[in-house]
């Protein structure tokens, strides 16, 4: 089957500055992709030159198999039929909602599209007296009523209150799979992606890490920084089949090195375990982060109460290996 | 928003722009090696120069005095009306120097206002208000200038700053001092700088006022027979040019740390009332006194000149034919000026780094271009390469749009700041190509930048005088009419005033404030419209 989007060695550069390394990337159709990384990854950048806001200075792009960029083809935005979501909405305020949505070319069933996304009654409003959280249903409304063959969502969510956000990336997901729309979602948030990709692909500093499902980002990372950008992670030395907190087994997928990834939940506190001391020790509800010294390496862990000076330490099951 | 055709718009309004002062530069080198040249270093000069700096100084402290009480007092706290103030306070902008010099001399001068009302006390003569003592109250009326930049530096002041000082046992005093003040610093040296480039430029206050500043000098060389004499004002022009650029520098360093000083996440909370307590009746004494000399008074010397004009039979008819030419020429003026500024302005917010730099110098230009030099730039131009264009409408228009083209910009490109740069990329990826983009979306959305941006040229152009009076044509008539004397409101005041028909000049001051005030209070408000 031919990808929804795929991008071969793909490059862009601003000026002199590379904001992505050859990066190649495919997405299937009806697929929630993210593309999570801390700022100046080079996500935006990547969705730009999906859009067609950035101009590739290598690499091919194609969306549904034809190609939109690269190979002396360049395809401008208005004919590529991709629906963009803004993290400020960018709703054009001299229109009013159901104008908004039916603004497109192409734009049909607007007032279905409001309903689908909870704002039936919304169609004569101004887009200046809806709350934040109204104005990005509103722009996906807008997005989708075009019949995209891919919408694009650069950090949809960032500019809203954390109840909020977490609501709406539920009725996000669900009209997005509604109409089997294939999705790039842009976020630093590892919650977040982990929470609504199909994939993730995890980029930093313009260079792709790994792509995976959540699942796999986040349990076998294929190094530290991309084991860094899905979540917390400590690090020991890996000493055959053993490290300072006794022998382990190996994690199945793990690409296998001389390090061993910890997350926080691999850590346990076990009465034949190794010592350690807690540094610090933080009651968050429903569990307690903790810092431990375990000899001379610092790791971090979750234990369901809080503790303090010595413990013992062990791992919970199967761990992650991974190359320097 | 590519490709060589927009920008080709872009660098065609800088060069337009730019035009006077090439000129300038190109005449003032071929007259180097001439007698003209020595001007640079007559001890006249010398002082005239002098006078213009100081004049802008003094002026501009004055300016700034008055402006940041009433902006605190009217912006952040439980003054009564200040809504009213905020609006009222800012109407003296309507007043050009010429009109306000008029009121000067109408008001204190020899047989003025103020004499009529102490003759029965016994006082013969009054003190001579010309020169520069008149010339400095004339130019208090720009004061606004400065209080509009302090009002948006206080709009977006975080008054989280004003609350933790009160929170660390600051009094409201040691709070304004230590925390609003300090802030505030770069837009006040931004507001004093203003106003003491409009000073340094004013042509109307100097001349009616007989104040030897390097504007009035240069028009008076240029109105000589004498050749070496109007050369010597070309090489004057270029030293008021210059002067005016370092003030421009300041401004720019100035503007550059008000962007930094001020938080933008402000102007999402309204800044806390502070109670004014026992200098509640104060203040308000202070904004209605201010309101009452700023807008009360020319109204009320204008009404009293003309109500003894009346009274003796003098004639003091309305001013048909100068109301229909300066709205005539306002309209054409206005409506160019915006179409030359819409693409470069549109650039300058949505296109690429290098064009907004380029719309900016534009914009900057403006203010380093008194209205005297531009004035004669022109006319040299066009009496030196194309006689047939002297003293034509053409030409007088073309010398408005080259003038006001950065206010144009500078007014348009402030309003557009307003706007989210994403709605153009939403635009283009629902499928809408780059002009349709545009048309559909961002010239819609802008129609208040617009609208602002024709009313600020329009009332630019009613109140133009130095350009006004030397390019202007001595008749004007459309074709199968009997043509008839061309006059302006500004032409018409200024020329009645120099020759003292102080009841005569009254209706045309009146209309003249009229149409300026009305095209004030229809400006839409830009600092509404940010979000």
């Amino acid at each position: 089957m031919t990808s929804a989007i795929e991008l071969s060695e793909v490059v862009v550069r601003y000026g002199d500055a590379t904001a992505v390394h050859p990066t190649s990337l495919a997405v299937a159709p009806g697929e929630l992709h993210v593309l999570l990384g801390h700022s100046g990854s080079g996500k935006t950048t990547l969705l730009r030159a999906v859009a067609g806001f950035e101009r590739a200075a290598a690499g091919t792009i194609l969306l549904a198999g034809r190609p939109v960029d690269g190979g002396g083809t360049w395809v401008p935005p208005e004919r590529r039929r991709v629906g963009l979501v803004f993290q400020d909405y960018a709703l054009f305020p001299h229109l009013d909602v159901a104008s908004n949505v039916g603004f497109g070319v192409g734009a049909r069933e607007v007032q279905r599209w409001l309903e689908r996304v909870g704002l039936g009654d919304y169609a004569s409003r101004e887009p200046g007296s809806l709350s934040g959280g109204e104005q990005q249903r509103v722009a996906l409304a807008r997005a989708l009523a075009c019949d995209p063959s891919v919408v694009l969502l650069d950090e949809p969510f960032s500019n809203l209150d954390r109840g909020l956000r977490q609501s709406l990336r539920d009725v996000t997901v669900d009209v997005l799979r509604g109409a089997e729309a294939t999705a790039i979602f842009v976020t630093h948030d590892a919650a977040e992606a982990l929470g609504l990709a199909d994939r993730v692909t995890v980029l930093h500093q313009g260079v792709r890490l790994q792509t995976g499902t959540p699942r796999e980002v986040y349990e076998t990372p294929t190094s530290r920084a991309a084991a860094l950008c899905v979540g917390e992670a400590s690090f020991l030395p890996r000493d055959g089949l053993g490290c300072a907190l006794g022998s382990f087994v190996e994690r199945d997928g793990s690409v296998g090195g001389d390090t061993v990834m910890l997350r926080p939940h691999d850590v346990v506190l076990a009465d034949d375990g190794a010592p350690a001391r807690v540094i610090r020790s933080v009651y968050v509800g429903a569990q307690t982060e903790v810092t431990l010294a375990v000899g001379n390496h610092e790791i971090r862990a979750t234990f369901p109460r809080p503790v303090s000076g010595q413990v013992r330490v062990g791992l919970r099951g199967p761990v992650a290996t991974l190359g320097g | 928003m590519r490709g060589l055709a927009t920008r080709a718009l872009v660098f065609g309004a800088l060069g337009l722009v730019a035009l006077p002062v090439l000129f300038l530069l190109y005449q003032s080198a071929s007259l180097l090696t001439g007698e003209a040249v020595a001007v640079l270093w007559a001890s006249s000069t010398w002082w005239a120069t002098l006078r213009t700096v100081v004049y802008g100084l003094v002026v501009g402290v004055l300016c700034l005095g008055l402006a940041l009480p009433l902006a605190w007092v009217t912006h952040c706290t439980d003054l009564p009306g200040r809504r009213f103030f905020q609006v009222v306070l800012n109407l003296p902008l309507a007043v050009p120097s010429y009109v306000s010099a008029y009121v000067v001399v109408a008001a204190l001068g020899h047989g003025g206002w103020v004499h009529f009302l102490l003759e029965p006390l016994g006082v013969e003569s009054m003190p001579d208000v010309r020169g520069g003592v008149g010339a400095t109250l004339a130019l208090l009326w720009s004061y606004p200038f400065a209080l509009l930049v302090v009002q948006a530096a206080l709009a977006r002041l975080d008054p989280r700053l004003w609350e933790a000082a009160q929170s660390l046992g600051a009094s409201p005093w040691q709070a304004f001092r230590r925390v609003v003040l300090p802030t505030l610093t770069p837009a006040l040296g931004a507001g004093f700088l203003l106003v003491a480039l409009y000073a340094i430029s004013d042509f109307g206050a100097v001349s009616l006022l007989r104040f030897k500043t390097l504007s009035f000098v240069i028009y008076q060389r240029h109105d000589s027979i004498l050749e070496t004499y109007q050369d010597e004002a070309v090489f004057l022009s270029l030293l008021l040019v210059v002067i005016a650029g370092l003030f421009v520098a300041g401004l720019e360093l100035m503007r550059g740390r008000v962007t930094a000083s001020l938080s933008s996440q402000a102007a999402h909370r309204p800044w806390p009332v502070v109670p004014l307590g026992r200098w509640r009746a104060p203040a308000t004494a202070f904004c209605v006194a201010v309101a009452l000399v700023g807008v009360g008074l020319p109204i009320a010397v204008v009404a009293w000149w003309l109500g003894r004009g009346l009274y003796l039979g003098h004639d003091v008819g309305i001013p048909w034919r100068a109301t229909s030419i300066s709205a005539a020429l306002a309209v054409v003026a206005a409506v160019v000026a915006l179409g030359a500024a819409v693409a470069p302005a549109l650039l300058g917010r949505f296109g690429r780094e290098s064009d907004a730099a380029a719309v900016r110098v534009a914009a900057l230009m403006g203010y380093a271009l008194p209205g005297i030099a531009v004035g004669l730039a022109l006319v040299s131009m066009v009496t030196a390469n194309a006689y047939a264009l002297y003293q034509t409408v053409t030409l007088l228009v073309a010398a408005y749009v080259i003038r006001f083209l950065p206010l144009a910009l500078h007014t348009l490109s402030e309003s557009l700041l307003a706007q989210n740069r994403r709605v153009y990329d939403a635009a283009r990826s629902l499928g809408l190509g780059p002009t349709r983009a545009v048309t559909r979306v961002v010239l819609p959305m802008s129609r208040p930048a617009l609208w602002a941006g024709l009313l600020a040229v329009l009332i630019a152009v009613i109140k133009e005088l130095p350009v006004t009076l030397l390019l202007a044509p001595i008749q004007v008539g459309l074709p199968g009419m009997q043509p008839v004397q061309f006059e302006t409101l500004a032409t018409k005041i200024w020329s009645l005033t120099v020759d003292e028909f102080l009841s005569q000049v009254a209706p045309v001051v009146l209309i003249l404030l009229a149409l300026a005030t009305a095209g004030l209070l229809l400006r839409p408000d830009t600092t509404k419209l940010r979000r």
